[in-house]
């Protein structure tokens, strides 16, 4: 196992405190760059389902989507953290929008501390443990969900308890082998695809790894057979094979990079480091190890099943390596310190300037996310204004409405709202691609590929006008889709295409610091 | 015999130092270049490549990419290193 530098407690307790002072830290950085605590709309949804339960004991059954994205979470979406949530604010007596991020910060330093222990438990080493936890509170992908969708931290807690478990049962106490079944049961209510990872990398492991005897294999083969036989049968679990397997055939789809370019998601300090660790830690119990490599290795094969041509949003899995890869470099930088014995005060400092740059990509990467995300989801006061506008007019017809809040998002939107504005369109204009119509996007894919398809020729009308103003089969065009206004953001591609224009078939009707609005009729 | 052994291990560590010390090279100059991308204030250098974005690491953030992809490269030669010397 690898060497301790340090055997004192004040020395791991002040290096724990480090990593969850960290971990606060950024943690606060987004409701800071946000200036508001609910960073998306899936913080939102769950915040309106909290205060509902809370309060009337009853799940919501209201669900109003913007792109999918539930306002109020229903009776279906995540339920185990929505009671989590109501029992804190009966308790707790702060606002709904307040606490949902308080609540998903805590699992968030709960995430870091069990990395703490599983360090530990593993390497028998406070240090390398500190270390671990150090890293893992500066991790992009662990702080992803904490920004985007909360439901994830709590799933990535459960699963590290249940890794945590695995590493105390497997190392000193086999009895403990019995409370993965209440954890693994928490974590199949809690979050589900979390609960598929962990069955797809705990279950292989057990059997073909951890076991030594043949018919011990054998039987635990037919155990899990018999669970998904009576799951398939009576529904104990939330998704059945059937489910499962219809959901990585449907349309949903995601981005799909290439595994080399995972780093800038991983972030690139810990990769490296983590190749290191992979190629030292020979110390570590082969077990133990293939553990670890499993929670690298499935995790990314899941995430390009698309190879295969089956695919269910990549990215949701991708990220799930960042609890291997932390372990690992972890190990990798206690094994560079170890066989290189540089001078302690060095040291310290290229620890410190590791530290630092990683927190500094897990920062950045979480202003890219804000920008990128949350921004987009709180229109600009321009924007309602020039809305609120538009309802005051006598003509009420259908409306297009474009905002451009980021500058590398999908290229346009493919619809817009009839009648009175509730919600509003929220992609933009800015992307390189606007001035192909056949953009790069896989959500527009199925429709792009039939141009007799009514919403190919709905997109393609938008592209028209966004892209060309004074085409001459515009107008005629228009008239099929009781299109009348046009609201533009100055800070888009359409505006720039549309200043270019030395003059547009249309009125300019409305304009203030931000957006421009053209009647089309 | 005794020798021998000796100096195989000796050679070996003088490889994993060098590569260890490439390594560590590797991830100080990374760290340098993602101090110096924050500094620019651009975010999406170093941001989430969000899933419709077709721009890759390498093209907006190609220092700490390329040192990551040396890194697990030499990784790869200390593995295979450590291998070939225990034998």
């Amino acid at each position: 196992m690898i060497t301790q530098p340090h055997k004192k407690p004040v020395v791991t307790t002040i290096l724990l405190g480090i990593a969850c002072l960290i971990a606060c830290v950024i943690g606060i950085i987004p409701i800071y760059f946000n200036k508001f605590p609910l960073t998306t709309p899936d913080a939102g949804g769950l915040a309106c389902a909290a205060d509902t339960l809370a309060k009337t004991h009853q799940f919501t059954g209201y669900r109003t989507t913007t792109m999918n994205f539930a306002i109020c979470w229903t009776k279906q979406t995540y339920p185990a953290v929505q009671y989590f949530n109501a029992i804190l604010l009966r308790f707790i007596a702060l606002p709904s929008w307040q606490l949902v991020p308080i609540a998903t910060l805590l699992m968030y330093l709960g995430c870091v501390i069990s990395m703490f222990f599983i360090g530990k438990i593993l390497t028998k080493s406070n240090w390398y443990g500190c270390i671990t936890a150090i890293l893992a509170s500066a991790s992009p992908a662990l702080l992803r969900p904490l920004i985007l969708t909360p439901q994830n931290v709590y799933g990535y807690f459960l699963m590290l308890i249940l890794l945590l478990i695995f590493s105390i049962a497997s190392t000193k106490n086999a009895r403990w082998w019995l409370l993965t079944i209440p954890i693994a049961g928490l974590l199949a209510f809690t979050h589900t695809l979390s609960f598929g990872i962990a069955v797809f990398v705990f279950v292989p492991w057990f059997i073909l790894f951890f076991l030594d005897a043949w018919l011990w294999r054998i039987v635990l083969i037919l155990l899990p057979a018999m669970a998904v036989y009576f799951n398939e049968q009576y529904h104990f679990l939330p998704v059945t094979i059937k489910e499962a397997w219809s959901l990585f055939n449907s349309s949903y789809s995601g981005y799909d990079h290439p595994l080399w370019d995972h780093p800038a998601i991983w972030g690139y300090i810990i990769t490296a480091l983590a190749a290191v660790g992979i190629a030292l830690s020979t110390k570590l119990h082969y077990k133990i190890k293939s553990l670890l490599i499993m929670l690298i290795v499935v995790p990314v094969l899941l995430g390009h099943l698309s190879f295969i041509g089956i695919q269910l949003l990549p990215e949701r899995f991708v990220p799930f390596t960042w609890i291997g890869l932390v372990i690992f470099a972890g190990i990798g930088l206690a094994n560079i310190q170890e066989q290189l014995r540089l001078p302690k005060t060095l040291w310290v400092t290229i620890l410190i300037v590791l530290a630092s740059a990683q927190i500094t990509h897990a920062v950045v990467f979480i202003k890219d996310d804000v920008d990128g995300w949350s921004a987009r989801f709180r229109p600009h006061p321009e924007f309602i204004e020039a809305v609120q506008w538009l309802n005051t007019q006598p003509d009420k017809g259908a409306l297009l409405g474009i905002m451009a809040v980021s500058n590398r998002e999908i290229s346009f939107a493919p619809l817009w709202y009839d009648g009175m504005i509730e919600n509003y369109p929220w992609y933009n204009l800015d992307h390189k691609n606007i001035k192909n119509f056949q953009a790069n996007s896989s959500l527009y894919k199925p429709i792009l590929a039939d141009p007799t398809n009514s919403e190919y020729q709905r997109i393609k009308t938008l592209f028209t006008l966004i892209n060309t103003p004074n085409d001459p089969s515009l107008p005629t065009a228009l008239t099929g889709y009781n299109l009348t206004y046009f609201i533009l953001p100055k800070t888009s591609q359409a505006y720039k295409i549309w200043q270019k224009e030395r003059s547009v078939p249309f009125d300019l009707i409305y304009e203030n610091e931000k957006y421009i609005i053209y009647a089309l009729k | 015999m005794k020798n021998t052994l000796s100096m195989r291990l000796n050679n070996s560590n003088k490889i994993i130092n060098i590569l260890l010390y490439s390594i560590l090279g590797c991830c100080l100059i990374s760290a340098i270049a993602i101090f110096i991308l924050a500094l620019t204030h651009d975010t999406t250098l170093l941001g989430d490549p969000y899933y419709e974005d077709k721009i890759l690491a390498p093209q907006r953030a190609l220092v700490p990419w390329l040192m990551t992809i040396i890194s697990v490269g030499l990784a790869l030669l200390l593995l295979i290193v450590k291998r070939l010397y225990k034998k």
